[in-house]
């Protein structure tokens, strides 16, 4: 490497203006108690049931 | 009567020595060597370094725990291992030098009739010039002490800008080989959360500097999740979440060196860049820890036992082949040193037979490929799957066939922490099956049905559960046995 190869100032970010943005509904359910709780148990129940197929 | 030694006291090795110390019948032994007193639960390593825990709440002493498990604990590093014995015996051994309990420095040679592999990673910040927090520019998460240094760092750029200054701050990967990419995603939105909470927000240019060619690839080639009806990838999700808090990302780097405030990276393109930092947290290349290998005449036979990286060959196949013919069936499944059916490598410690995620060279011959991730759960059952073999071979003879655990057949879950707090905490929740993906069996190489990505609070809820329940467990409390690796 040499420093006339280096390019200061002009950082390589990656373009994300393409990427979905949540909705406002969407940012209120990822905080619902409710919701939430339900997803907790859901999580779980995934998790044991990849370690009943997967482990042994 | 059988003696069995683990190397390494980390997720997979402290596993192996909790279960064999209830499966082996009383005569046994079963001896820890690390040369760390305490047990750390990496994973939360991650809310230290926000200032969120103390060290206190991630680590704890392994002596009094392995007292009450009638396991025997020499705080010493293994430098050398004999799998067939030396001159006066024909029993495997391990050389080793004690780091702690009045003994530091001094040598010594345990004998075994099994042992475990479980050295974990060395942290290998001298890969890059000007890495790490003891010679470097940089601060690290990868111990509960380098987390509490992270911590330090981020408080004082917090209230520089509380006063009114401007910060950049960099997270991610100082090396185009590093692997463990969840821990610094994970550490970007803990900081994006804090800055939040600080109220400075805006006066931070918050920037995530990874080897990955996209977001969302974790050093497992990304996933495919299936979301009403539509099949979505990771790298679109993960990409939401960065838009969402406003976090930059520069995909595909390789750091050369870190100078202070400056980090000088190559892209996969070939081009070199600067960016200018305030603080900086980059993880480091994992290696194999040193370790030698002798055979009974003395004979040097290391290269055979290990990879250039250091880790352990075990029973995976190693052979050089293109990336499009990779296969779930190279993976190990036994952890099982060739030659020797009474040496395992588990975790960290053994040798990957190729990457997971395609590996990529820029023009100038930089290798910028991101390292398989093998830590938590892996980690884990492979250390019980070792453990169980083990036991069935000395209560039922040395023939009886090796368990077997998969990286191509387990699944995995990653919840990747983006903020504490029980009413405003968030995760993302990964799940995926298999970890290896395996496309003669699934056409996006998982199972969709298991793969699955979500945001939202009761991914926070979720971390904080596994800190508690895997503290409960690696300590050896009641019921310890009935929670999963």
């Amino acid at each position: 490497m040499t420093d006339n190869e280096t390019t200061p100032g002009a950082a390589p970010v990656a373009d994300l203006s393409g990427a979905p943005l949540p909705t406002a509904d969407t940012l209120r359910r990822r905080q619902s108690l409710p919701l939430q709780a339900y997803r907790f148990a859901a999580f779980s129940a995934r998790i044991m049931r990849m370690v009943r197929k997967g482990h042994h | 009567m059988a003696d069995v030694v683990i190397l390494g006291a980390g997720v997979a090795g402290h596993t192996a020595a909790l279960h064999l110390s209830r499966l082996l019948p009383k005569g046994n032994t079963v001896t820890v060597v690390s040369p760390n007193s305490r047990w750390n639960w990496i994973p939360s390593n991650i809310w230290v370094g926000v200032g969120r825990m103390g060290t206190e709440d991630v680590v704890f002493p392994l002596e009094p725990v392995y007292r009450k498990k009638g396991i025997r604990f020499l705080q010493a590093k293994a430098v050398a291992i004999r799998p067939e014995g030396d001159a006066e015996s024909e029993r495997g051994a391990v050389d080793i030098v004690f780091t702690g309990s009045g003994r530091a420095g001094e040598g010594d040679r345990i004998r075994y009739d099994y042992l475990v592999n479980a050295t974990g990673p060395q942290l290998r910040f001298g890969m890059t010039e000007g890495l790490g927090p003891e010679h470097g520019n940089t601060v690290s998460v990868c111990t509960a002490d380098h987390a509490v240094h992270a911590a330090e760092e981020l408080r004082r750029a917090i209230a520089a800008m509380q006063a009114g200054e401007e910060k950049t701050l960099v997270v991610g990967m100082g090396h185009g080989t590093c692997t463990c990419e969840g821990a610094a995603f994970e550490y970007v939105f803990n900081v994006d959360h804090e800055l939040r909470e600080a109220g400075v927000r805006d006066r931070a240019r918050l920037v995530y500097l990874t080897n990955e060619a996209a977001l969302g690839d974790f050093g497992v080639d990304g996933m495919t999740f299936e979301e009403n009806g539509f099949q979505t990838t990771s790298e679109l999700w993960t990409s939401s979440l960065f838009r969402e808090r406003g976090v930059e990302a520069i995909l595909g780097a390789h750091v050369h060196r870190v100078e202070p405030g400056v980090v000088h990276y190559e892209t996969l393109d070939g081009r070199m860049h600067e960016l200018a930092f305030d603080f900086g947290m980059l993880l480091p290349p994992f290696g194999g820890v040193p370790l030698a290998a002798y055979d009974r005449e003395g004979e040097d036979i290391t290269d055979r036992m290990f990879a250039p990286s250091g880790f352990m060959r075990v029973d995976a196949d190693y052979s050089a082949k293109p990336y499009e013919e990779w296969r779930g069936d190279d993976w190990p499944r036994t952890y099982l040193a060739p030659g020797y059916d009474n040496v395992f490598a588990v975790g960290i410690a053994f040798a990957p037979p190729h990457q997971i995620s395609r590996p990529r060279t820029s023009p100038n011959g930089t290798v910028i490929a991101p390292a398989p991730p093998r830590t938590g759960m892996p980690s884990g059952v492979m250390g019980k799957t070792a453990a169980l073999t083990i036991a069935d071979r000395i209560k039922h003879g040395g023939d009886r066939p090796a368990h077997e655990a998969s990286m191509a057949r387990m699944g995995a879950a990653c919840v990747a922490s983006a903020g504490t707090g029980m009413r405003t905490g968030s995760a993302a929740s990964m799940t995926m099956m298999p970890v290896v993906p395996d496309y003669s069996r699934y056409p996006t190489g998982r199972d969709l049905a298991d793969t699955k990505g979500e945001l939202g609070l009761s991914g926070h809820w979720m971390k904080l559960m596994l800190h508690h329940m895997f503290l409960h467990k690696a300590k050896g409390r009641p019921g310890w046995q009935f929670i999963p690796e």
